[in-house]
């Protein structure tokens, strides 16, 4: 069984963004020195990939990008974490979900692919839109918001992570699962996998040949940042907090 | 505009949160709800109190009563047609349809959006929460999802003068199959309605359990919450995480015990309206954020501000 990982590099989310404050210029996230990782929701996409593979579930584990040169370096940091194969296609504008969604029905096609795991969202914008958008193209099901996978006879069962608790279901393969991060521990990367990952291919396929026409991204007519908090007030005992949560009514 | 939202479904069951979309949808224009999956006539019961809905659908096929999301997605892909905007809240229930519903009418959808303004400007937060973006509405159909706590819950009625629509037909699949739903231990009531939430994180591993949390919590008559830290050992249910891939809040009152105030964290907490943080470093991160900041270890603090 074939499988495919849709991965996206994103700005590293433990460093701060902050909006640029150039007052000649519209403000914009002001992205310049937080370096591209893996998405840390593909990271862990990937993870389970990889070991479907080596219980011998999975026989190829493939990551595939929709995105800029600059996502190559991450795409080797992939295959030093264990995908077989990485394929790019390239686009260097700020793509529409719908567009990358067309990509990866359509590459799964061509790859015959039996199970696609996407992340459960990019940390970047925060949509979570690719995984079920992926499903509803190829008209597979989908089981979004993932924490625990068992593949046994082309069927995915599986625990979701749902609002007001778990949601256990089983789809029949093929099928569109989205991850979240209690999934699994993803691994590091080993210094000989880096090294063999140097030498392995990045692969790359046009839009085109897919027949799809990438469309761009919803314009973003302004950035602004979120209202800002006023200073914080340091308390020095709790009896002084007592007093503060009494006078608002909370404490009585 | 014509406006359909779709009732939220936890568990399968109706999720109150839906008055809160019905107040987004009302700055669109006409907001007609669909009720649907499980329970689907008391669904439309309990939503035909919330002032402002003209009409409810009541979609009734047995393909419907499966809570998997592709049947309720082809349903919804048919009525598009005879609506501009196609939205649910931002739940993980809503989260699950509304891309792939977007998807089957060839479009994009926008998720996580917390704020309309008058000319229909469409405002989500990204990065965390530390940028937000602005975007003009695209031409129709547009699908959304709307965060619940950017747009209060809209007043029930006594009386209710939404019309009720059965439609029957619907579009099998067969995809998901269902098995069980396993509703978390908690009692209190829902963090991201609560005025009052007390969460716990990292900081209460020495103790083993949530107890101090929930303590607090029932002093206050607040909800609880959790950091991811708290989840993944396994001290609090995951559907309490608060955070950028947790759940959004925005309560009156916030306390943080024992949570260092990581990005993501912060990220679900931004929009409450007082944040109090204990924490034994004075330097954690949530102190910074914080409208008031106790450095103080919780195992002793917080037994003291029990004490009547
Ligand atoms: C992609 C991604 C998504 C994430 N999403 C979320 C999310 O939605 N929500 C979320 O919360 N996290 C999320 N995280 C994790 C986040 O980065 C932090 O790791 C997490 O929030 C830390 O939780 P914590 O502060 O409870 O734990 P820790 O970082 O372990 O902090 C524990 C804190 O408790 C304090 N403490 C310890 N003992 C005591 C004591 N006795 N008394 C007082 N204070 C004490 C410590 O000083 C420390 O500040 C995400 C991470 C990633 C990578
Ligand atoms: N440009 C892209 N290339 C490949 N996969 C992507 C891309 N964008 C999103 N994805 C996948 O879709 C998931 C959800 O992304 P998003 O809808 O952007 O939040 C990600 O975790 C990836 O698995």
């Amino acid at each position: 069984m074939k499988l495919i990982v849709p991965i996206k590099m994103v700005p590293n989310p433990t460093l701060p963004v902050r909006i640029s404050r150039d007052a000649t210029k519209p403000p914009k996230p002001d992205l310049k020195n937080i370096p591209l990782v893996i998405n840390p929701f593909d990271e862990t996409a990937l993870e389970e990939a990889v070991l479907l593979r080596e219980a011998q579930i999975a026989s190829q584990v493939t990551v595939v990008c929709i995105g800029p040169d600059s996502w190559e370096a991450e795409m080797r940091t992939a295959l030093a974490l264990g995908a077989d194969r990485a394929v790019r296609i390239p686009c260097d504008f700020q793509v529409s979900p719908l567009s990358v969604a067309q990509c990866i029905k359509a590459f799964s096609i061509l790859e015959a692919a039996q199970l696609i795991i996407c992340g459960r969202q990019g940390v970047d914008a925060d949509r979570g839109s690719v995984g079920p958008m992926v499903a509803a193209l190829l008209g597979w099901g989908q089981a979004t918001f993932v924490s625990q996978l068992k593949i046994t006879d082309k069927t995915a069962t599986v625990q979701r992570e749902v609002d007001g608790g778990i949601h256990d279901l089983t789809i029949p393969l093929p099928a569109v699962i989205t991850t979240d991060l209690r999934l699994n521990t993803p691994r590091y990367a080993s210094l000989p996998n880096i090294m063999l990952a140097r030498r392995k291919p990045l692969e790359k396929l046009a839009a085109q040949e897919l027949g799809v026409e990438l469309a761009a991204d919803i314009e973003v007519i302004q950035f602004l940042a979120p209202p800002p908090r006023p200073p914080v007030t340091r308390i020095n005992s709790v009896a002084e907090l007592k007093t503060i949560l009494s006078q608002k009514g909370y404490l009585s | 505009m014509k406006i359909l939202l779709i009732i939220g479904d936890r568990l399968g069951e109706y999720d109150p949160l839906t008055a809160n979309g019905v107040t987004a949808g009302l700055h669109f224009g006409d907001v007609t709800l669909l009720a649907a999956g499980p329970n689907n006539q008391k669904k439309a019961e309990q939503a035909a109190t919330i002032k402002g809905v003209s009409e409810i659908l009541l979609a009734s096929h047995p393909a419907l009563q499966k809570p998997g999301v592709e049947n309720l997605a082809l349903q919804i892909n048919k009525l598009t047609p005879s609506f501009d905007i196609i939205m649910a809240v931002t739940s993980t229930f809503g989260s699950d349809l509304i891309p792939r519903v977007a998807a089957l009418a060839n479009c994009s959808p926008i998720t996580g959006v917390s704020a309309i303004s008058k000319n229909h400007a469409l405002t989500r937060p990204i990065n965390a929460g530390a940028v937000l973006a602005q975007s003009a509405l695209p031409k129709t159909p547009v699908f959304l999802t709307i965060r619940p706590t950017a747009f209060p819950a809209a007043c029930k009625t006594a009386t209710t003068n939404a019309k009720i629509t059965v439609i029957d037909q619907a579009y099998e699949s067969n995809l998901s199959q269902h098995t069980t739903y396993r509703p978390s231990a908690n009692i209190r009531p829902d963090p991201v309605a609560a005025k009052v939430v007390v969460a716990g994180g990292g900081g209460l591993q020495a103790g083993g359990s949530f107890e101090l949390v929930e303590k607090l919590a029932d002093r206050l008559d607040a909800a609880v919450g959790a950091s991811r830290t708290a989840v993944d050992m396994g001290l609090a249910s995951n559907d309490l995480q608060i955070g950028q891939t947790g759940r959004s809040i925005a309560p009156d009152l916030y306390i943080g015990l024992g949570i260092s105030g990581a990005i993501q964290h912060l990220a679900g907490i931004k929009d409450a309206r007082m944040i109090v943080s204990i924490n034994s470093d004075p330097n954690a991160p949530l102190h910074g954020a914080a409208d008031y900041a106790l450095t103080a270890d919780i195992f002793s603090a917080v037994p003291e501000l029990l004490k009547k």
